[in-house]
Parts: C-alpha cells; structure tokens; sequence
C-alpha cells in the first residue's frame, strides 16, 4: 500500500489548519511526524481517516492510486488503514471484546472462528502486559491513560492493517510501558510489513521504534524532511529554529 | 354498577383525556388516535396460522410456551400453576379501579372490555418459571392476569406480545401481582407487535416482607404505546426493580408513566427507564417515585436516559419525586443527548460500518438492563428483535435468535444495579 498526501489543505470550522501538506509513506516503511503543539500533526491523522470536521478545500489523499475524497471512513479502515487515537472515546456499555470481534469481522476476515479470535486476543493481552479482565470491560471506559494506548495498540495486533497512523502513542505512558508498546508495535510492523505514520512531539519513543523517514512540521506542513540526525537536532535545538524561519 | 353500566362508565371517562394524577404529567401524554379505538371486539380473522408459525419458530430455540392467548381470548394452558377465571373473578378487581385517581379511568377502560382472566397462582415453597404467548389478531387481545405467589417462592416469567402481519387491533393487558413474604419474582415482557397494533398496558402489585420483585419490560413494537404502572414496595423490607427499554422508529409513539412507591420502612424501589429512538419515533418517560409518611429508611431512585439517533427522533424525561419521610434516600435524575460523533468516528475507524456502530452503540446503551434480567430468552430474543430492527427500521416480524447477541451474558450482581458487562461465551 502507498499513501500519498498531495498539496492537502484543510479547514475546520473555518479555519484553516493545513496548509499544502506533502508526504508519501509506503508499507513497510517508519515515519515520523514531530512538531509543536497546534502545528495540525492530529488534524492531518484525522483527516487522513476522513473525519467529518474535516473539510479538505485542495489537495488529495491517495491511495495506491485511487482518491479517498467522499469514502467513508469505515471505508478506509477497511482499505488498511489504522489511527490509533490520542484520546481514544469512552463508549458507555460497548464490551471491548465485542467491539473488537466486530471490527475483525468487518475487516474482511471471516475465516478466524471465534476460538483463534479469542486466542490470538489474549496472546496480544499478554504481550502487552495486560490484565485478562480486559475482555469483560467496557470500551475505554474507566481505562487508565496507560490502558487505554495499550487498547488501541491490541487493535492494531489483531486489526493487521497496512498502514498504521499512531497520533502521540507514548503520552500517558510510564517508561516501563512506552517500552513494552514500542516493543509490541515493533513485532507487528515486523511480522506483517506495517507502514507507520508515528506523530508526536517528544523523541523519547522513538528510541525504542526507529523511523526510517523524519519530518518536521510547523503551521500545517512539512517544513523539513530527514532521517535520525533531525531528532538529534530537535533534541538539542527544539523547534525554535523551524518556527523563526517560517516568520522570516 | 352492573357490568353494562360499568362499560358505558368507563368508556365515557376515557375519553376525557389525558388521565394523570400530576399536573406536569397532563401537559405530556400520547393520545390514541380514534380510528384505531377497537377495544370492543371487533369482528374479523382470526390467528390462523400465525399462532403455529411463531410457536414453531420459538421452538428453534427450545422455547415452549404454558400459556398463549389471542384470538379474543383463547387459550391453551399447560402449566397447572396457571388457570382462567371468568368475569365474577374480576369483580373485586374491578372495584379497586372505579376512577378513584387518574390511572384508574384509564385501567377501567381496559378492564371494561376484560371478560375472563389469567391466574398465575404460586404457592408457598414453591419455584417455578412459565412463558406466556400473547398475540394479537384483528380481533383485539384484551387480558387480565393476576400473578399470586405465595411465601418464600421464587418465580419468573417470560412473556411475549406479538401481532399478525394482518392485525390491526388493541393489545390492552393488566397484570396484577401480589406476592407473599420472602419471596422472589422476575417478570419479563416484550412487546413485538406490528405497526397496525396499539399497546395499553397497566401493572400494579403488592409485596410482602423482604420479597423482591423485578419488572423488565422491552416496548419494540405497537404504534402507540400507552403504559401506565403503579409498583409498590409494600411491607418492610421489600424491593422492587423496574426496568423499562423503549426502542422507536418510523412514527412510533411510547407514553411511558410508571409510580413507584415506598409504603414500608427498609424498602427499596428503583425505576431505570431507557429509550433509544430513530427517525421521527417519540417517546415520553414519565417516572414518579413517591415515598409515603412511614417508609423510613427507605430508598428510592427514578432514573432516565436516552439517545436519539436521528434528528427527527424525541424524548421527553420527565422524572419527579415527592417525598413525605424524612429519614430516606431519594434520588431522581434524567439525561438524553444525540448520538456522539466523536464515537460513531471512532468505531467507524477501526472498519466498522454505520449500521454496525449503531448496532453496537444501541446494545451498549440497553446492555447495563439487559445484564440485569435473568431470563435467557428475554435478554437474547430482546436484543435479536432490537438489532432486526435496526437493520430493517421494521418491528413485528416473527422473532429470531441472532447469535450475535450471544455474547451478553447477565452477570449484574445484587449489590450494584448499573453493574453489567459483555463477557465471551465461546463459538
């Protein structure tokens, strides 16, 4: 799978949050996306997976050739894509476990019994150190903010998309745990040839997933692109130098 | 008053509408349009096999029911806990229901046009479970049951109200339960019936010592649905539960007024009312709790929800409390929103489609009542009738078991009674 991002501009409410945003990530491959806080890193996940607040005024999204202007977004999931959410929404009374056998289901495979489901669930459960009680609860609700990224990553275990957007996967997270979901996302993008879209504004997770691809971006689009030397550099310099060019 | 008197009587104070004790409660209220008033008998075909179809189609899921009723009044029994009475059995009833409140004029009328009735009658000591099929032809369905459980017994029923495809007709149903001391009751009903069909349906009980009574009731079908219960927690330390799951589409109507009261000391009365509506469905949730000079240390709690899933969908919670006992604790509480975009976007992004999400987010808002019953076939052919209906916006049809539902399991403990989860149950 390819994902291409064409000179995408896009507005919520008005308001103009991407600005002729480029990037193209293939399946396989690591990427990530760090820029400050407001600079619509979110905004462009969301949109990616066709939020309805998001109206794309020029630009495109393609993949493997073909627009996803006017797809649903349940459409595009089921073409191999995958937000894990920042804040993932709590839905009062909806058994994970339920939510998830659903979603297996409507990603096409309807060859797993629900035994092997169940199996391979639990297997995940345990890579993740997780407790089992897990299954019997209710979507996000009452998860801690630990839980809950470990929740959107069990989806991506078992959802085996192709291209996986991850929007800030460490916040919330102690060190023990970003290592153990780092560890769990690096198996899967291993094992099933993931593409990642990793976007966050901190480098410590990237110490434990290694983004082949890096881009800086600031006020809606990509202002740098690089490889591991622009997280040192933004480690030691922060984005001061990104946002002072921008105003020159 | 003889019965013809009574008849005329009670036909007369129908239609002064609306019948209700509160105030607030006369400015909300369903009105039966007139030209589907056919609470007198009209002629017309029967059940024919409508009856055999449904029985066989319950049988699928080794359900066998010990009563069913329709036709009028026909009746098959197989259960000898379970006998018909005729009008002189009613007659003590019927006094307790001449117009001395509101309600009552409404519950005459039904019983206006009640000749025989159904007595559950369980003795002391006793446990037993029945199904009862109660379905509506063109003839109306006009039903009386009485519920008598004796000391330390337990009991649960199933009940099932469906209609031809062909009906066009009443459902008027009034349950009276009267339980002994230290007895435990469950009583389940599903309301199926097709669109051509009008639910009016009334309950009220009496409880003795330290029973427990539940009352979990599913409104899917009918178009108009008018219920009007008064359940009590009689004598002291007696509980009772109601649950109430109205499910609306196209242009159906609910009109949901339920009292709960609390008579004795240490009793507890709950009322936990749900509805859930699409397209231009309405619905009013009219839950009173009343705690009477007496009841000390008693607890009461009226509570409201509901979701509407399409904009031209609406719900009026109207919940109200009057307490005369100081030493009490009362709550009541209502809430209804729209449907959560930021939900629906994020269950549709891992793949799931529109139907699916409103699938899963209407069961997730009715799982928490659901967990509670403890009938099997209440909770499973509930959610099935409820899920049919929202992949069709059609009610009535013949029930079906949709595995998929298999996955609810009850497992609501005593202690906590919005306790309730999904749990795997295996292929």
């Amino acid at each position: 799978m390819i994902l291409e991002i064409k000179d995408l501009y896009v507005s919520i409410d008005g308001k103009e949050i991407l600005k002729g945003l480029n990037l193209v990530v293939k399946q396989g491959e690591t990427h990530v996306i760090m820029g400050p806080n407001g600079s619509g890193k979110s905004t462009l996940a969301r949109t990616i997976m066709g939020h309805p607040k998001s109206t794309v005024t020029k630009g495109d999204i393609i993949v493997d050739g073909k627009s996803l202007a006017g797809m649903t977004t349940d459409k595009r999931a089921r073409l191999g894509l995958f937000l894990q959410f920042q804040n993932p929404v709590e839905v009062e009374g909806v058994g994970f476990i339920n939510f998830l056998h659903l979603a297996k289901q409507s990603s096409g495979d309807t060859t797993t019994s629900t035994k092997d489901f169940m199996k391979e669930v639990k297997g995940s459960i345990a890579d993740l150190k997780m407790d089992e009680d897990f299954i019997g609860r209710s979507l996000n609700q009452n998860f801690s903010g630990g839980e809950k990224k470990k929740a959107e990553v069990l989806q991506l275990s078992v959802l085996k998309p192709k291209i996986a957007i991850l929007d800030e996967p460490d916040s919330g997270l102690d060190i023990d745990a970003i290592k153990i979901v780092s560890a769990e996302v690096n198996k899967i993008a291993g094992k099933e040839n993931l593409g990642l879209l990793i976007i966050t504004h901190y480098s410590r997770i990237l110490s434990f997933i290694k983004p082949q691809f890096v881009h800086v971006m600031i006020d809606g689009k990509i202002v740098a692109d690089g490889g591991q030397e622009l997280i040192e550099k933004l480690e030691k310099e922060g984005y001061d130098s990104y946002i002072s060019k921008k105003s020159v | 008053m003889n019965h013809n008197e009574f008849v005329k009587d009670a036909i007369e104070s129908y239609e002064k509408l609306p019948q209700e004790r509160s105030e607030i409660y006369k400015r909300y209220f369903v009105s039966i349009p007139p030209d589907i008033k056919v609470l007198d008998g009209a002629a017309g075909a029967g059940l024919g096999d409508y009856k055999n179809k449904i029985l066989e189609e319950f049988s699928r899921f080794n359900t066998k029911f010990d009563v069913v009723l329709g036709d009028g009044i026909l009746a098959d029994l197989h259960n000898p806990l379970v006998r018909m009475e005729g009008p002189e059995y009613l007659s003590a009833s019927l006094e307790d229901h001449m117009h001395k409140t509101e309600e009552d004029k409404y519950v005459s009328y039904i019983h206006a046009f009640t000749d025989r009735c159904v007595v559950v009658d369980v003795p002391d000591g006793q446990k037993a479970t029945m199904n009862m099929l109660m379905l509506n032809s063109t003839k109306p369905l006009n039903v009386s049951i009485f519920v008598k459980v004796g000391n330390n017994s337990k009991l649960n029923i199933f009940q099932y109200f469906g209609s031809d495809a062909s009906a066009h007709s009443t459902l008027g149903a009034i349950q009276e339960i009267r339980i002994g001391n230290g007895s435990e009751v469950e009583i389940n009903a599903l309301h199926n019936e097709n669109s051509n069909t009008v639910n009016l349906s009334f309950t009220k009980n009496r409880i003795g010592e330290d029973s427990h009574l539940r009352l979990n009731s599913v409104y899917n079908g009918a178009s108009h649905t008018r219920v009007r219960n008064v359940i009590e927690a009689t004598e002291k330390g007696s509980k009772v539960d109601v649950s109430e799951v109205m499910f609306g589409s196209s242009e159906q109507k609910f009109d949901i007024g339920t009292y709960i009261v609390n008579r004795g000391p240490h009793t507890s009365a709950s009322l936990e009312s749900k509805a859930a509506l699409m397209d231009k469905s309405f619905c009013i949730m009219k839950g009173f709790a009343k705690i009477e000079k007496g009841a000390t240390k008693a607890k009461s709690y009226v509570h409201e929800r509901g979701i509407l899933l399409d904009k031209g969908a609406k719900i009026d919670g109207l919940p109200d409390m009057s307490v005369d006992e100081n030493d009490v604790k009362a709550t009541h509480s209502s809430a209804t929103a729209p449907v959560d975009p930021e939900s629906v976007f994020y269950l549709m992004s891992k793949g799931i489609d529109e139907i699916g999400v409103r699938r899963l987010l209407v069961s997730g808002f009715f799982s928490n009542s659901m967990a509670k019953v403890q009938s099997s076939i209440m909770r499973e052919l509930s959610m099935s009738v409820i899920n049919s209906k929202l992949e069709t916006k059609s009610y009535g049809a013949m029930p079906k078991i949709d595995a998929r539902n298999l996955w609810i399991t009850a497992d609501a403990g005593e202690s906590d009674m919005f306790k309730g989860h999904y749990k795997y149950r295996g292929d």
